[in-house]
Order: C-alpha cells, then sequence, then structure tokens
C-alpha cells in the first residue's frame, strides 16, 4: 500500500469493559488506510465492529469501550495521542462525521441553520452573519429548496432526507479532507437515498474529500467505492480495489455474503443462505470467528484453532483465512493435505 | 424441519381468496396548520385480494400508508368506508364473537422481533401463548411449532434475549403459525435483521407456504426482497395503490413512472454498472393533510403533463398481459434489458 495514506489505521484494538475487570475485544488488530480523494467502504453486519472502529479513530467511542493498542495517523499525526484540544480543533475541520440518524446526531432545540452557522464558526474567524450566509449557501448546495427559510426551522419541521442533507451540508462546512459517514442512507427510503447518495457525490467532488463509508448495504457500496474493507466479527478479514472484491472475492464470508444478495435481477429458486449467525464480542469462537458457519471444502482443525492473519494476496488484495480461494476463476479450491 | 407435521383444521369459505379488501378508506382527524380539524387521508380507495398459497407484495416509502393498512386489516383503526373479507366473511358486519374465529385465520408477523417478544416469557410460553388463550394448548403443539420454524426443541426453555435477531423471528413466526392461520400478514419481517440472516428467514416463509399452503400479506420497502418471495405485487404511494402486477409484470415490465423510479433507485450491487440510467425523482412524498388535486405523485414525477391535474387516476384493468395501472401515461411496453434477462 502507498505510504502517502491521507488517514491511516494500525493495529487498532478496542476492548470494552475493560473498568469493570471483565474485557471483551470488540475491535481487533485493525488496520485500514484512506488516500487523498479516496472512497473506502468499511462493510459488515450489526456487532462487526465497523462502527467502533471508526468511532475510536475520531475519538468518539463511549464509555466503556477503551483503545487499548494501535494508532491512527492523520497526515501523519497520532490522533490517540493528541491533546484533547488540538483533537477538537482538527475534528469537524479536517476529519468530519455523517452519522446515520440526522435526528438525534441535530440538536432537537436549535435551529438547523444556527447549527451550521455554529460548525462554521468552530473552527473559522468569520461574523455570525457571514457564517449564516455561509450556512444557506451550504443547505442551498446540498440540495435544500428555499434554503434562506427552511434554515430557520427547526429538525423535526424537515424531513427525513432533508436532515440528511443538512447533516452534509454541515459536514463539508470547513472543506475536510475526510468524510466519515455512518450509514448515511439507511434509515431513508430508496428514492431519498439515491438524491442523498447524489448530494454526497457532488458534496465531495465539490470539496476533494476523501471518505470513508461504513455501511452493511453491498449494492451501495459497488455503486460508490474504490476500496472495500470487509469486517467480520471486530477483525478485518479481506480488503482489496471494489472490482477484486465483487469479482474475485477470495475470503470465504465475502463470497457467501455475495451470493446472499437479493437483487433485481437474479436467478428464481431459493436464496442462498449464511448459516447460522454472527457471533457477538463476548462468544466468538476460538480461531476464524468465520469457522462456524464457513461451507468451504477445504475447511479444517487449523480454522477452528488459529485466527489467520490478515496477509497480501496480489493485486493490492488482502485476505485472511487459511484457504483463500484462488484468484483465478474456474479454478477448483486447492485441496488441503 | 423433516417430518414435522402442522396440523391444520378444516375451514370454511375454503375456496376463492384468503383475503379480499375492496375500496378501503381510512382517514384520521388533524389540526390544519391554522388549528382547523380536518383529516388526514392514510388509506383512499385500496382494493385488491390474496390468493391461497399466493404471496402479495405490498411495497412503497414510508407515509405511503402500508402500515395504516395493516393495522385496519387487524381492527386497529377505523374503517372510513370499504370492505376487509377474510375467507369470504366481512368482517364489518359481524358481532365482536362471530369475528374472533376468523380474524383467527389471519395473524402478524412484526418488524422488531426485538419489541414484539415479551423479554421474561421462555420460547414454549411464547409460541404457546396464543394456544391458550385460544383453549386448546398442548406441550406437543408447541414443540411441533418450534421444529416447524428450524429451531431446536432445546430452545424452548430459553428467553428471547439469548437468541440472535433471525432466531428470534422464528419465534415470532411460530407463535403466528401456532392457531393454524390462512393468512401471514409480514410486516417488513426481515429489514430489521442483517444481510446474511434475511435469504435464511425468507427460504424459511417459502418453505412454510409450500408445506402448509399459507398466504402471505408481505408489507416491505426492500424491492429485492418482494422480488424473491411475492407472486402478485401492490405498489402504493400516498395512500392509494398506483400499479399492481404479477412479479414478472412489475420488475420486467413496470407502468408506472413511480414504479419505475422505485425499481431504478436500488443500488445494483454491481461495480461495473454504476453509470446505467436512472428514473430520478424530485422532491420527497407531499404532505398527506395537503394532498394535491389530481395525481398525487405529479410533484415528482419526471412524466407528468398538464392534464395529470385534472383527475386522480384510478386502476385500470389489465390488458395485453400489462400490469394494472393507475397513471394517464403508462410506460409503453417494452422488455427492459437491464431488470430481465441477465
Amino acid at each position: 500500500m502507498s505510504t502517502t495514506a491521507l488517514l491511516r489505521i494500525e493495529d487498532l484494538t478496542v476492548v470494552a469493559g475493560a473498568a469493570a475487570g471483565d474485557p471483551v475485544t470488540v475491535v481487533d488488530a485493525v488496520n485500514l488506510e484512506v488516500g487523498e480523494h479516496e472512497v473506502l467502504c468499511l462493510v459488515g453486519e450489526s456487532g462487526s465492529g465497523k462502527s467502533v472502529t471508526m468511532l475510536a479513530a475520531m475519538g468518539l467511542l463511549a464509555d466503556g469501550l477503551t483503545v487499548t493498542h494501535g494508532c491512527v495517523r492523520y497526515r501523519g499525526t497520532d490522533l490517540l495521542t493528541l491533546p484533547p484540544g488540538r483533537l477538537r480543533a482538527l475534528r469537524g475541520k479536517d476529519i468530519a462525521m455523517i452519522f446515520q440518524d440526522p435526528m438525534t446526531a441535530l440538536n432537537p432545540v436549535r435551529r438547523v441553520g444556527r447549527q451550521i452557522q455554529r460548525a462554521v464558526r468552530r473552527h473559522a474567524r468569520v461574523t455570525r452573519a457571514a457564517a449564516w450566509a455561509r450556512a444557506i449557501a451550504l443547505l442551498d448546495q446540498v440540495g435544500v429548496p428555499q434554503a434562506d427559510r427552511r434554515a430557520r426551522a427547526y429538525p423535526h419541521q424537515w424531513s427525513g432526507g432533508m436532515r440528511q442533507r443538512a447533516m452534509i451540508a454541515m459536514a463539508i462546512a470547513n472543506t475536510p479532507a475526510v468524510l466519515v459517514a455512518d450509514e448515511p442512507t439507511t434509515a431513508l427510503d430508496v428514492t431519498v437515498q439515491a438524491q442523498v447518495m447524489e448530494v454526497l457525490a457532488a458534496a465531495r467532488a465539490a470539496t476533494g474529500a476523501a471518505m470513508v463509508m461504513i455501511t452493511h448495504d453491498l449494492g451501495l457500496v459497488a455503486q460508490v467505492a474504490d476500496r472495500v474493507a470487509i469486517m467480520y466479527s471486530g477483525r478485518v478479514v479481506e480488503q482489496g480495489d471494489v472490482l477484486e472484491i465483487f469479482e474475485r472475492p477470495r475470503h470465504p464470508y465475502t463470497r457467501a455474503l455475495l451470493a446472499s444478495l437479493l437483487t433485481l435481477d437474479g436467478a428464481d429458486g431459493p436464496a442462498t443462505a449464511i448459516p447460522g449467525a454472527p457471533p457477538t464480542p463476548r462468544h466468538r469462537p476460538p480461531g476464524c470467528a468465520f469457522a462456524p458457519r464457513c461451507t468451504h471444502p477445504a475447511r479444517s482443525a487449523v480454522c477452528s484453532a488459529t485466527v489467520p492473519e490478515l496477509v497480501g494476496a496480489g493485486h493490492g488484495h488482502q485476505v485472511a483465512c487459511w484457504f483463500p480461494d484462488p484468484p483465478a476463476s474456474g479454478q477448483p479450491p486447492a485441496a488441503h493435505p | 424441519m423433516s417430518g414435522a407435521t402442522v396440523s391444520r383444521a378444516p375451514v370454511s369459505g375454503a375456496t376463492g381468496p384468503v383475503l379480499e379488501v375492496e375500496d378501503l378508506h381510512v382517514r384520521f382527524p388533524v389540526r390544519d396548520r391554522r388549528g382547523r380539524r380536518t383529516s388526514l387521508r392514510a388509506v383512499a380507495g385500496v382494493s385488491f385480494s390474496v390468493a391461497r398459497g399466493q404471496t402479495l407484495g405490498l411495497v412503497g416509502e414510508s407515509g405511503c400508508g402500508k402500515s395504516t393498512l395493516v393495522r385496519t386489516l387487524f381492527g386497529l383503526n377505523p374503517v372510513q368506508a370499504g370492505s376487509i373479507r377474510v375467507l369470504g366473511h366481512d368482517l364489518a358486519t359481524m358481532t365482536p364473537r362471530q369475528r374472533r374465529p376468523v380474524q383467527n385465520r389471519m395473524q402478524l408477523v412484526f418488524q422488531d422481533p426485538y419489541s414484539s417478544l415479551n423479554p421474561r416469557l421462555t420460547t414454549a410460553e411464547l409460541i404457546g401463548e396464543p394456544l391458550r388463550i385460544a383453549g386448546r394448548h398442548s406441550a406437543a403443539r408447541v414443540a411441533e411449532l418450534v421444529t416447524a420454524v428450524g429451531m431446536d426443541s432445546s430452545a424452548l426453555d430459553r428467553r428471547p434475549g439469548e437468541f440472535s435477531g433471525g432466531q428470534r423471528q422464528r419465534i415470532g413466526i411460530a407463535r403466528a403459525l401456532a392457531l393454524e392461520p390462512d393468512l401471514l400478514v409480514l410486516d417488513e419481517p426481515v429489514s430489521a435483521l442483517d444481510v446474511s440472516v434475511q435469504a435464511q428467514v425468507i427460504n424459511l416463509l417459502q418453505e412454510l407456504q409450500q408445506r402448509l399452503g399459507l398466504s402471505y400479506l408481505f408489507v416491505a420497502h426492500d424491492l429485492s426482497v418482494v422480488r424473491q418471495i411475492s407472486h402478485q405485487v401492490a405498489v402504493m404511494h400516498l395512500g392509494r395503490l398506483v400499479e399492481v402486477g404479477t412479479r414478472e409484470q412489475i420488475f420486467r415490465d413496470p407502468q408506472h413512472p413511480y414504479t419505475r423510479a422505485l425499481l431504478s433507485a436500488v443500488p445494483v450491487p454491481d461495480p461495473r454498472r454504476r453509470d446505467r440510467p436512472r428514473v430520478a425523482l424530485v422532491g420527497e412524498l407531499p404532505d398527506p393533510t395537503e394532498v394535491p388535486d389530481g395525481c398525487t405523485f405529479r410533484s415528482r414525477c419526471p412524466v407528468a403533463r398538464p392534464d395529470c391535474a385534472g383527475a386522480e387516476p384510478s386502476l385500470l384493468a389489465p390488458s395485453a398481459g400489462r400490469s394494472q395501472v393507475a397513471c394517464f401515461h403508462p410506460e409503453p411496453s417494452q422488455h427492459q434489458p437491464a431488470l430481465g434477462e441477465p
């Protein structure tokens, strides 16, 4: 991987309940990086640790969660050892976050325009009037009709799609270098989701920001990602370029996930289900966490004994599996001695 | 699951549709901006039927009235006009005492398997509860039901908190099946589940349908899921059905611009198909307290013309093997290769 990563997460480990004397590893030695202007999609099911990874990177972990290992470098600076004041100056300016649920992320008792105005003034020395004008320009930019009038309304008077536009306006207010979007369209209807994704793409084009998008929706991933990291039970199990992941997936979990997708033009017949359910961090099995659900023909005792490391598999592709499927299609998986 | 048979009692009115809804209207009293009394049009003239052993998928965005419709089927909202017939019996003309056995033929599976199961009850108690209320509880029947939904009998003594979302939804399905219904109304049954688990539940529902001859009214916003399970599909927009047809008709040859927009908004999981053409919609659902004149979709419609403001289009009878559509300017027939064959 390149040495010019904008944001690089190295060996990040997050533990829950350490203070209570009952530690459970929620994020386990995760390595990720995002280059300038790049879109990285972080994919996983609920409890895979994808949101916790990014919240840890931004110093926004909830009480009870602690980083026990690793570092997060933004342009070379380790964010985890940065004094709180300097981290606050960086967060919202250089790295901005778009949350899943704009209703809980926006302050319900402040007018929407006022909240964006405040985000502007937090990081730039401008007058209130200039910041208000900037807030309206930003709302206009993300496609809020009659922005000057709507800016005076409260969040509950806005629809879900419009609120998410306001979140995007706030996030791009200080032209950040990295946007972290946590399931930005999950709460929205499909036609509104399409509109918001277009707004997000336009906002990125205007600011040149890189983006880490956390999602479980592989359809969205295929539409926006440059690179993809697949997480399962606290670990990255596979990462690579979007075409590599969709066309030459090498981890059995990625393959199963892609096979289980229901589409608008798929074949008829029963859906391909993955047996079982993802383990909770407390009940994570030893070895490869996916082993109990894995149906790979070469699966063996080593899978449930030792955790496979994430190793390079060529073409910038990395996989954490004892028996990764061969990169060339058409070949049967290699038989294990 | 093999060998487990869920027995079914004979039913009166076993021929004809299991559920028939005709010209159903539901309105809620609200106050407008100036505080005057007015009413919100939640369901406006909806008609459909669900045939025995078939699945009708009902799709629409939030606020379209699909949840109101579901609640109305179970008597939770007052009906303004229209009729609901279950196995040929009109629910409105029956006394509560007469209604009970008919209403039991139709059971609801909820969206959220976390909040819809009492956390203090064991699986056996949860599944047995409807049987107790109906006065026909037996441990054998509970065991039969838990096996029928693909769970182990060791699950019977455990409580919902010990199960994953998929397992909980299986318990919800077993509970709904306890009184041997003919129809399950499934309100977003997989949208709270992880993608890897959704397919399991869909497969279970399809297998149960084949084995027990069940009918489903499957309410969802996820078009890919609806396509997987439905025989017939109804598309709802602002309280009205705008298109009704077979699965093939709706997904391969949609006529209503709203259906076409919904289909084209679904992201395709293929990174090589990023630039496919889309039917872009502007704006969002209009305020249901101030429904515009004429076609209620015209403010967002990419092909709206002046005459769309005149009257509200109603569902036309199907012609030439195409769906029923409520539109003055339906899309001419064309088999879209993008949505049809690979």
